[in-house]
């Protein structure tokens, strides 16, 4: 119906990346730009969920449960077929009849989930007959998305109904001492691995109390697949300065769409995407030129990034800031490599998000820098 | 005899509230296409029926034991409130309830976004709701004490709390002429209250969206409107307080009212696109270290050269 096609003419797009996923990434994070549909930052306001790369398949189902319908998903490999899986997705958006069945298999209206799989196998599919109690429990997926009880992973027998201490089959929050000493209701929520604008395979698991991550691990989920690969193949196609440059500057635009500046972000991947698809280098010169000036300079962004604490301090800020400068020699050939740098940096993730608030710690995250360098492969760290 | 407002005018106030609405999220479409790199055409203008009739085939979500008719009410408030603030602002020199304590009317109204936005982000018992609830109240504690001065300030200025007073009262000399910083406070507080831009931490994308990050379908597109409608309204009342009102060469009052509210809106809707987020932790500091101690300055200043 034409309605119909009108209404989903620019649907709402949820991207995820899986490791070794930075290709088709890539190329929907482009066409999704240059068509004007919006990357969303949760399943309730998305129409498609597209996974880059290959290996969540369960988180990314937890994810596509929470997505409202009419609703569509597609997992990406290749990066040369993108443009037309997007096509298709947009297609089947449509077809009415694919997305009443759809609606169909998911039992009644208001109640979008049915099967909940818990990080670790637990039974969660349990028929609790009030109406959507497992609903929207999806432990390993979205920051934090789940119900106030806790995450998956702390659900044990989690379907005991209507247990003492489990109102509602959800387990009551634990206590324990805050930073200042204050006995806080502590919850168990996981970051990643299947999180628009998160480093693809990472999981963080946090202890929150109010927004203060009281404790943290640090793990990976996912095939050892880093981003390599695809920045050494974009080294050889367009030249290794031009290469390096775009690594950073998609390390930025992650940093600014967490910081919250889309049209800094919108900007600096159209940076990143020139730098890989050929611009000519005047062009790209003053547009690096212009980011620097507004997004290296900005006060404003200082101002929040700064003093983060004592373990981070001022690390996001001279990350971002250190990005746009090795970017903007990208003629001279490839920057000195800040590998070691990002290594450590992954090594002590627990330890710089250990009493960070959320916002600081997403902001710390997304100052890793993990595509650069491959850092945060497995083995780097125990879980 | 019944000597309220005409009814048309009540009929009207929603409806052109809506049409400046969907002219703020036309505009957003715009700022977002050029910045994209793509080009701005006559498609910006059909953004927002767009976006309206997708929220209205998508279907609404539900989380594990949600408040559900408090969530919803929250959402549900938004452009209901926005209504009842506009309603007090003089359109060129008429309001539509011409009200004796039109501000503190205005005010109330914007007050009951505090729980509006808290339910929308309590009611749905998720983690990143609760987050981005508590960041409004937060930020609610944070501009509710400026905005409070920087509207009684303008009410000091001329000597009364009806607004379409404040207007004539501006015949001689806008009050953003000197009062500059109650304007600059009051367009802060309504970023802040429309939780836009530079001040939509409490719907951000690091909390995956925040009170926003389980409302689908209808319900968002309520909270949407809502948000919207806000700023149009905080807009108008802007040029009612600040900018003289309907006061202008040539041009009819409701003419000269519209240009400046649009021409605030636009400003409005720009900080989107311009500025990072700012935290509300940060934002509390400036707010009770900075903001607060320049208007009341401002209200003294404005007290003394009354007197």
């Amino acid at each position: 119906m034409d309605l119909t096609r009108f209404a989903f003419g620019k649907p709402h797009v949820l991207l995820i990346e899986a490791p070794g996923g930075t290709g088709p990434r890539l190329a929907v994070e482009r066409l999704a730009r240059e068509r004007g549909w919006p990357l969303v930052d949760t399943p309730a306001d998305a129409d498609v969920l597209v996974v880059a790369g290959a290996g969540l398949h369960e988180p990314a189902q937890l994810v596509w449960d929470q997505l409202p319908g009419p609703r569509t998903r597609i997992t990406l490999l290749d990066p040369d077929r993108v443009e037309a899986a997007l096509d298709e997705a947009a297609r089947s958006l449509l077809d009415r009849a694919e997305q009443r069945a759809d609606a169909a298999a998911r039992g009644p209206r208001d109640e979008p989930m049915q099967e909940m799989g818990g990080d670790s196998g637990h039974d969660m599919s349990a028929e609790d007959g009030d109406g959507g109690s497992g609903d929207d429990m999806g432990g390993d997926d979205m920051g934090g998305d789940d119900g106030g009880g806790g995450s998956g992973h702390d659900m044990h027998g989690g379907h005991d109904m209507g247990g003492g201490d489990m109102p509602a089959g959800l387990p009551m929050a634990d206590r324990a001492p805050d930073r200042d000493g204050l006995e806080l209701d502590i919850l168990h929520v996981p970051w990643g691995p299947a999180l628009p604008w998160w480093p693809a395979g990472l999981v963080v698991r946090i202890q929150l109390q109010g927004d203060v991550l009281s404790e943290v691990e640090v793990g990976r989920i996912g095939p050892t697949a880093p981003a390599a690969p695809f920045w050494q193949a974009a080294a050889d196609a367009v030249g290794s300065g031009r290469a390096a440059a775009a690594a950073r500057i998609d390390a930025l635009t992650r940093l600014l769409a967490v910081a919250g500046w889309s049209g800094e972000r919108l900007r600096a991947q159209r940076v990143r995407d020139g730098l890989l698809g050929g611009a000519p280098n005047e062009e790209l010169v003053g547009q690096l030129e212009r980011l620097e000036r507004r997004v290296g300079r900005s006060a404003l962004l200082r101002r929040m990034t700064a003093a983060l604490g004592p373990s981070a301090g001022a690390r996001v800020t001279e990350a971002y800031r250190g990005w746009l400068a090795d970017a903007g020699g990208f003629r001279d050939g490839p920057p000195a490599s800040r590998t070691a740098d990002a290594q450590e940096a992954a090594d002590q993730l627990a330890d710089l998000l250990t009493g960070a608030e959320w916002s600081t710690g997403r902001l710390i995250v997304a100052s890793l820098d993990p595509e650069l360098t491959g850092a945060l492969q497995p083995g780097a760290h125990r879980v | 005899m019944f000597d309220g407002p005409a009814l048309w005018a009540v009929a009207l106030l929603p409806v052109g509230l809506l049409v400046l609405a969907a002219a703020a999220a036309s505009l957003s479409a715009a700022f977002g296409s050029a910045a994209a790199g793509r080009a701005v055409d006559t498609e910006v203008l059909l953004h927002p029926a767009r976006e309206a009739v997708r929220l209205l085939v998508v279907r609404r979500r539900r989380t594990s034991h949600p408040d559900a008719l408090l969530w919803r009410l929250g959402g549900g408030t938004l452009f209901v409130t926005a209504v009842l603030a506009a309603a007090v602002v003089p359109i060129g020199t008429t309001a539509v309830v011409r009200s004796e304590v039109g501000v503190v009317w205005f005010n109330a109204a914007e007050t009951l976004l505090w729980a509006a936005l808290w339910l929308t982000g309590w009611g749905a018992n998720s983690v990143s709701g609760l987050i981005g609830g508590y960041r409004f109240l937060a930020q609610a504690l944070a501009y509710e004490l400026p905005l409070m001065l920087a509207l009684i300030t303008a009410a000091l200025g001329a000597a009364s709390l009806d607004v379409t007073e404040i207007v004539a009262a501006q015949s001689g000399l806008w009050f953003v002429v000197w009062m500059p910083i109650a304007f600059v406070v009051f367009l802060i507080a309504a970023l802040a209250f429309a939780f836009w831009g530079p001040f939509s931490q409490p719907a951000s994308t690091d909390a995956s969206g925040g009170i926003l990050a389980e409302v689908s379908g209808v319900d968002r597109l309520a909270v949407s409107i809502g948000q919207y409608a806000w700023l149009a309204s905080a807009a108008g009342m802007s040029v009612a307080l600040f900018l003289g009102g309907g006061g202008g060469p040539l041009l009819p009052a409701w003419l000269w009212w519209l240009v400046k509210t649009l021409a605030v809106l636009a400003a409005l809707v720009w900080t989107r696109w311009r500025f990072p987020v700012i935290r509300v932790d940060r934002f509390e500091e400036f707010a009770w270290v900075v903001l607060l101690p320049a208007i009341i300055l401002q209200s003294l200043v404005v007290a003394l050269v009354v007197l």
